[in-house]
């Protein structure tokens, strides 16, 4: 069946969506012109909006409208702790457990040779200049646990403790609710490796 | 030989489509292949494959497809992943991109995967600067590119007092061959040092500090050949790695062109 231009432009449109194929971008499109003309008015508005408006905080790289985000210019927040994680997503997470107060620097991937990523394509640049200019007094690293990952690490843990900046990783190890069993070997040799005492052993 | 589990090591990964992976892969009889995992992000099913795709890691593969892009089909892991540990893994990215920039797809090479699988192991409790060495060679020498260390370019032998140069595409010119004032320090070695060199290969002997400066030179002029105008990245990020440690190393200032 040979659609009209502007409805085919749609269906390819919506499938530059994560998990959106060719049957569901359809269904997306006719729900949207059938049914929900108005919510199909909201999306564009809101889309064509943080298109335009939504950039990068100059001292987190994370997504904002402002100059400086909600989390950086917060003065509640610690601003001598930070923690550097691969992705926006990953601060969301960090943020939805409601136990880190730091400030955050997102470098929106990691470091990966072959793929032509180097320091300053993930804005280790401004985080050196950060931990210059700035008084961090830890650098928490939560970068994915992958080989890249680690690397990127590595990196970055290097260039702290060069301005005297204590730094820490996040630990790896078993999920709660899981079986040892189940784990992987790797993942479970980490949690081996980075056990830690129980409270009260280490006093005696 | 499809569906048949080999050992092999995943030289790259990269996410395709919503769920799957595009890796290349080094396995010990098919040699260098591009292959898709399936879903192998997707956790549902038996865990995703995520953790087990690393690079570093031991695995047994199996893959299907008749075309040049194969299909993972089976996946599973054969040892403990090796940790290599800060700067040598950028040792360990180095190798992974040499053999995806410079080793063509489907030529077995069991001995460079041996080599390979030996290098990461000696990474792990050193640098292993002859180890790397070593792989060059090996790699260079399937690529058609050896180095002769006790023959020059005429097929003679090498002579202990006689100066030559490392010509990429001829081997060691000896003098005779051209004006030695016009002779760059690059590539430029004395005979004994060959002799030295292939002792160290053939014999297992030991190299001295300069002359393993003289054999990373040339494996560097061998392999530039090889690699085109496009440096390799992950040398270029040690290179900024180390830079910071020693400032006086400067890449950025007084070697633009990566040598």
């Amino acid at each position: 069946m040979k659609l009209s231009p502007s409805i085919n432009d749609l269906i390819e449109a919506l499938r530059c969506l994560p998990g959106v194929g060719p049957k569901s971008a359809q269904r997306m499109t006719l729900h949207l012109l059938e049914r929900d003309r108005q919510g199909a008015e909201t999306l564009s508005g809101a889309l064509s909006q943080a298109l335009e408006r939504v950039g990068r905080c100059k001292s987190c790289r994370n997504f904002t409208e402002l100059e400086l985000c909600e989390l950086c210019s917060d003065p509640r927040r610690d601003h001598t702790l930070l923690c550097v994680v691969e992705a926006p997503g990953d601060v969301m997470a960090l943020e939805q457990t409601a136990s880190f107060r730091g400030l955050y620097f997102v470098l929106m991937g990691h470091l990966s040779p072959i793929d032509g990523i180097g320091p300053e394509d993930i804005g280790l640049d401004r985080l050196e200049e950060r931990f210059r200019s700035e008084a961090i007094r830890e650098v928490i690293l939560a970068t994915n646990p992958t080989v890249e990952g680690e690397a990127t690490a590595f990196y970055i843990a290097q260039r702290a403790q060069q301005e005297d900046i204590a730094v820490s990783r996040i630990a790896h190890g078993v999920p709660l609710g899981g079986e040892l069993e189940y784990l992987d070997a790797s993942t479970l040799a980490h949690a081996l490796s980075g056990r830690t005492p129980l409270p009260g052993e280490s006093s005696k | 030989m499809a569906n048949e589990l080999e050992p092999a090591w995943l030289l790259h990964r990269r996410n395709y489509g919503d769920s799957g992976f595009l890796v290349d892969i080094l396995g010990l009889n098919s040699g260098r292949i591009s292959a898709v995992v399936k879903g192998g992000r997707r956790k549902a099913r038996g865990g995703s494959y995520a953790g087990v795709l690393q690079p570093f890691t031991p695995l047994l593969v199996a893959t299907s497809g008749r075309g040049e892009l194969k299909t993972l089909s089976r996946l599973e892991l054969a040892g403990a992943s090796i940790d290599l540990a800060g700067e040598r893994v950028f040792s360990g990215f180095y190798l992974n991109e040499l053999l995806v920039r410079l080793l063509p797809k489907f030529v077995s090479c069991p001995t460079l995967f041996a080599l390979y699988g030996g290098t990461i192991d000696a990474l792990v409790v050193t640098e292993a600067e002859l180890d790397l060495r070593k792989f060059e060679l090996m790699l260079l020498e399937e690529l058609g590119y050896g180095l002769r260390f006790d023959t020059d370019a005429n097929n003679d032998p090498i002579e202990a007092a006689s100066a030559y140069l490392y010509d990429p595409t001829a081997g060691f010119l000896p003098r005779a061959f051209g004006l030695e004032g016009a002779w760059k320090k690059e590539g430029r070695l004395q005979g004994d040092q060959l002799l030295n060199m292939a002792d160290w290969l053939f014999n297992g002997d030991g190299l001295d500090g300069s002359n393993r400066q003289s054999l990373k030179d040339l494996t560097r002029l061998a392999l530039q050949l090889q690699l085109g105008d496009r440096p390799l990245n992950s040398r270029k990020l040690l290179k900024a790695f180390r830079w910071r440690e020693e400032p006086s190393k400067n890449p950025v200032q007084h070697a633009p062109r990566d040598e």
